[in-house]
């Protein structure tokens, strides 16, 4: 227990100084846009696939559970606006962070730790290239950029298949569905999830990236900081999610169902 | 780094201490390395030698002891402070360390473009030349993972020399090469050290090599200087640690 807690207390430290070494990094060293570019071709436009099904697939059970249980008790309209909610609120921002934990957090770490472990990182140390500078700003940049458009794409998808299936297969009227989705949606539900996928973007590349800067023992090696850059990242965007929820809705209160 | 002054030592290392994992691999280091010369650290496997290298251009931060570099002392800099000392400091890794992700003439033109030169066709042109230089002219637009692990040390020479650096550290650049091709990169190490009159340190378990090129020879064993003087001086070593490694390189060769 003793060991674990010195382990976890490490890593959180070495999370903290990347942190703040990006944030160095931002402040006093030039940008390299071609880099950031192509980072965002590979986070946001390579994730478009897996966050549009998850989005979709997500938003249209949730509306299917919904629907059934809230028509038990005459609430087939609250389908709408709790899908939305909850789409907006949670399930987007997390569902799209964790598909791109999986896929992004997972090549980031493989990529620096091959790099570290072939001592191509001491290589570029050697050119007077600072790796931080190199390889871990322009993937930070980017999924700035890209996370919240992710997210959008995921909530947006998810209610046009809630509207599909509650529409086209349960029969609920669509100008009732899009009355009821547009008066209880505001725009603080869709900032919660915008807010919430840019910090978890910010969890993936941090807890990737320190995990293949720190990676040792060769293939070994890379493979457990792979392993351990989707756990480590999926976990964190859990934990802190639970947190965020709590401050966003004190900070941005999520409206009443008024049916 | 542009103008160096004569006679002052390219490396002074003095006293050097360095630990890895709680063993000590570095037990009080001291030697110079004389500019426009080429040294050669020679020792067995887990002498410290690469350890020691990587002191030189501040990759490794010693525990005790200090490192100067043309005078400077580079232990209390920072890594930005670090950037110009190793951007006069050519590097070859003992493995290449190619970027995956680029060609060969990327590779090559990666330090030039890191210093500041924007002019395409120059670089094009010092790409060129340097290849020539390596023999592997030709080759530009190959993947590191499609060369051979010769042509992969010549590629990272070329890539260490691209920028015209002060001075080139080369850790054990005939290591996983057959006799052949570890002759090949051992001539063309002493022709750039004669065409370039580049500061030189080498670190090396080859003998052969260590014959070819070597000027000065520190010999390192279980992290301490046993030798430090002339090529010849050491074939005259009387030293057990010494004896024995030279008679087992004169066996491997039998």
């Amino acid at each position: 227990m003793m060991n674990w807690s010195r382990g976890f207390l490490a890593q959180l430290g070495r999370f903290g100084l990347l942190s703040k070494e990006v944030l160095a990094s931002l402040l006093h060293s030039g940008i390299r846009w071609r880099a950031v570019s192509s980072q965002i071709v590979a986070i946001g436009i390579g994730s478009q696939l897996v966050v549009i099904v998850t989005g979709a697939f997500t938003g249209a059970v949730f509306a299917a559970q919904a629907y059934f249980k809230f028509k038990e008790l005459g609430l087939g309209s609250a389908t709408g606006p709790v899908v939305s909610i909850a789409m907006c609120r949670e399930l987007g921002p997390v569902l799209a962070a964790l598909m791109v934990a999986g896929r992004m957090g997972s090549a980031m770490a493989a990529e620096i730790g091959t790099m570290r472990v072939t001592q191509q990182v001491d290589a570029l140390r050697s050119f007077g290239v600072d790796p931080v500078d190199y390889l871990v700003v322009p993937k930070f940049l980017a999924i700035l950029v890209s996370m919240p458009v992710l997210v959008a794409e995921a909530i947006w998808l998810g209610m046009i298949a809630a509207e599909f299936l509650t529409v086209e297969m349960f029969g609920v009227p669509r100008p009732w569905f899009d009355a009821q989705l547009v008066a209880h949606t505001r725009v603080d539900d869709v900032a919660t999830g915008l807010i919430k996928g840019t910090i978890f973007g910010v969890i993936i590349v941090i807890v990737s990236c320190a995990r293949g800067i720190h990676a040792k023992d060769g293939a070994v090696g890379v493979g457990q900081a792979t392993t351990r850059a989707v756990v480590d990242s999926s976990l964190a965007i859990l934990v802190v999610n639970f947190f965020l929820s709590l401050l966003l809705n004190y900070w941005l209160p999520t409206s009443s169902i008024d049916l | 780094m542009d103008s160096l002054p004569d006679k002052l030592p390219f490396f002074e290392v003095e006293g050097l201490h360095q630990s890895l994992e709680g063993q000590e691999v570095l037990r009080g280091v001291s030697f110079s390395a004389a500019q426009g010369k080429t040294t050669v650290i020679l020792g067995g496997s887990g002498a410290g030698k690469s350890v020691l290298l990587r002191h030189l251009n501040g990759l490794m931060k010693p525990i005790a002891g200090t490192v100067k570099v043309m005078g400077r002392d580079i232990g209390p800099l920072s890594e930005r402070d670090l950037r110009p000392i190793r951007r006069s400091i050519g590097v070859l890794f003992q493995d290449g360390a190619l970027f995956d992700s680029m060609d060969v003439s990327e590779n090559i033109a990666f330090p030039l473009r890191e210093g500041g030169e924007r002019d395409e066709s120059a670089i094009a042109a010092r790409v060129e030349e340097t290849l020539s230089l390596v023999g592997l002219h030709g080759h530009e637009r190959k993947r590191p993972d499609a060369l051979s692990g010769g042509m992969r040390k010549r590629v990272s020479l070329a890539r260490a020399i691209a920028a015209r650096p002060d001075c080139l550290l080369y850790d054990e650049p005939t290591a996983g090469l057959d006799p052949l091709l570890s002759e090949n990169i051992t001539r063309l190490i002493a022709r750039l050290k004669d065409e370039m009159r580049l500061t030189s340190v080498m670190v090396t378990h080859n003998l052969g090599a260590m014959r070819f090129v070597a000027d000065h020879v520190i010999f390192l064993n279980h992290g301490r200087v046993l030798y430090a003087g002339e090529p010849e001086g050491l074939e005259d070593s009387t030293d057990e640690a010494i004896r024995n490694f030279l008679d087992a390189d004169a066996l491997g060769r039998e």
